[in-house]
């Protein structure tokens, strides 16, 4: 599929067409993960909500997506089937901030990076780059054909990352 | 003129909410109403009767046939939800509007309302709250006052994002300071412009600030909890991003734990995906 590919909540894509972008909108505690081999041209993008698929093993295997430890593993597989290598893979990691709230009980978002780190590290996957945590709303785009990805941040200023 | 009585002034020249709202709200407020009444009221309005029609055939309220009279709509769907039904149909004209000081396109304040509304609405059954329209109604209405402030938040956009960004101010605070009052103090007043039932002018005055809500906290907890479920998924928040402040004891208060909150992070995912045709009314 080219052109813009929207992700939802809980989902993810993968696309070896150079005219594809993947764009995901309003990551508040949920995460953004992005791959993306420029050798091969294939991009992905997972948007996850939570970090754990204990919480509900029948949504986790009707949506894996919406859990950090069965959403990466799938994306990265399906990355993997269109020909994307591991050790090409650009990482990105966008989202995972949070409301202010002085007693912590609002954490999704620092216990979804956390999850995300760790599995990483269980795999010896880098992270590239990220842009995450803080008190803002995140939308992340990324162009398959030429890799570049930008953040946009509280709905007004793009960065490239 | 100051500037608070400025902001206020507008809110005086706001159009009206229509009285079949503050009449079917004061009907529904007695416990044990009686539905006919209000199907009475809204029998007469061909715009409200298409409204339920269109609406209860949706994929959320999930039912196998189709209902194409307003008494099978009643009768399938049951009264609060045909009164939450009602109420969207007449508020939404007022969130039409892209509220640019907010950085909120067309359509995205009521998605962020009715996404709160229907989440409020979800605690409020869970927790036994026994006046769920009026319960929703609150958290549907909770940031009315944004509708009159945007104009003026981003004509001081500069000084509302420095407070947030370099002194870690909630956004609503950096409001009171800027311009000597917030999104939620204001719209209480539209509410109480609108001769809306005290408890939801209690819930749109303290959605953000439990502690000086003396009555009717039971309304404003919930509607709190509801807002900051969504904003936390980043649904509708803007310009304030996820600036917004925790109340102190909200969730103790509520009777939850944070483990409740990722159940309830999943609830309002099924919520946004079932809800297309109220969450995009305002489209």
């Amino acid at each position: 599929m080219s052109g813009k590919i929207i992700i939802g909540v809980g989902d993810l894509a993968v696309s070896n067409k150079r005219g594809a972008e993947l764009v995901t909108y309003s990551l508040g505690s949920c995460i953004g993960v992005i791959i993306h081999d420029a050798a091969a041209c294939v991009g992905g993008l997972l948007h996850l909500m939570l970090p754990d698929s204990n919480l509900n093993p029948e949504r986790a295997r009707n949506q894996p997506g919406v859990f950090a430890d069965t959403g990466l593993p799938l994306l990265f597989k399906k990355a993997y089937q269109l020909g994307a290598k591991k050790g090409r893979l650009r990482v990105v990691v966008v989202g995972g901030s949070q409301v202010m709230d002085a007693s912590g009980h609002f954490n999704i978002g620092k216990r979804n990076y956390a999850m995300v780190r760790k599995i990483f590290w269980r795999n010896n996957v880098l992270i590239d780059k990220e842009d995450v945590g803080g008190n803002v709303n995140r939308t992340v785009g990324l162009e398959v054909g030429n890799g570049r990805l930008w953040v946009k941040t509280n709905g007004a200023e793009v960065k490239s990352l | 003129m100051k500037l608070v009585e400025e902001i206020l002034a507008k809110v005086e020249h706001l159009p009206g909410m229509p009285a079949i709202v503050q009449q079917i709200l004061l009907i529904v407020s007695d416990p044990d109403f009686e539905f006919q009444r209000v199907a009475d009221l809204v029998r007469i309005d061909p715009g409200i009767t298409a409204d339920v029609l269109r609406i209860c055939n949706s994929p959320f309220y999930g039912l196998r046939n189709k209902i194409s009279s307003l008494d099978q709509a009643i009768a399938y769907l049951g009264s609060n939800q045909i009164v939450e039904i009602v109420l969207s149909g007449k508020v939404v004209g007022h969130f039409k509007k892209p509220q640019y000081g907010y950085r909120l396109a067309r359509g995205e304040l009521w998605r962020h309302s009715m996404a709160t509304a229907l989440m409020a609405q979800r605690l409020g059954e869970r927790l036994n709250y026994p006046d769920l329209p009026t319960l929703f109604t609150g958290a549907l209405l909770h940031d009315v006052g944004k509708l009159v402030l945007s104009e003026h938040v981003g004509e001081k956009f500069d000084e509302i994002e420095k407070l947030v960004n370099e002194q870690g101010m909630s956004f609503v605070h950096a409001e009171r300071k800027v311009l000597g009052l917030d999104h939620a103090l204001l719209g209480a007043a539209v509410a109480r412009k609108w001769n809306l039932p005290e408890p939801i002018c209690h819930a749109i005055a303290f959605h953000h600030n439990l502690e000086p809500a003396k009555k009717h906290r039971a309304i404003v907890r919930l509607v709190s909890l509801a807002n900051l479920l969504v904003v936390n998924l980043g649904v509708g928040s803007g310009a304030q991003g996820l600036a917004a402040p925790v109340p102190q004891g909200l969730l103790q208060e509520v009777g939850l734990k944070s483990r409740d909150l990722d159940k309830l992070s999943l609830e309002l995912k099924d919520i946004l995906d079932q809800a297309d045709e109220l969450l995009n009314m305002a489209r």
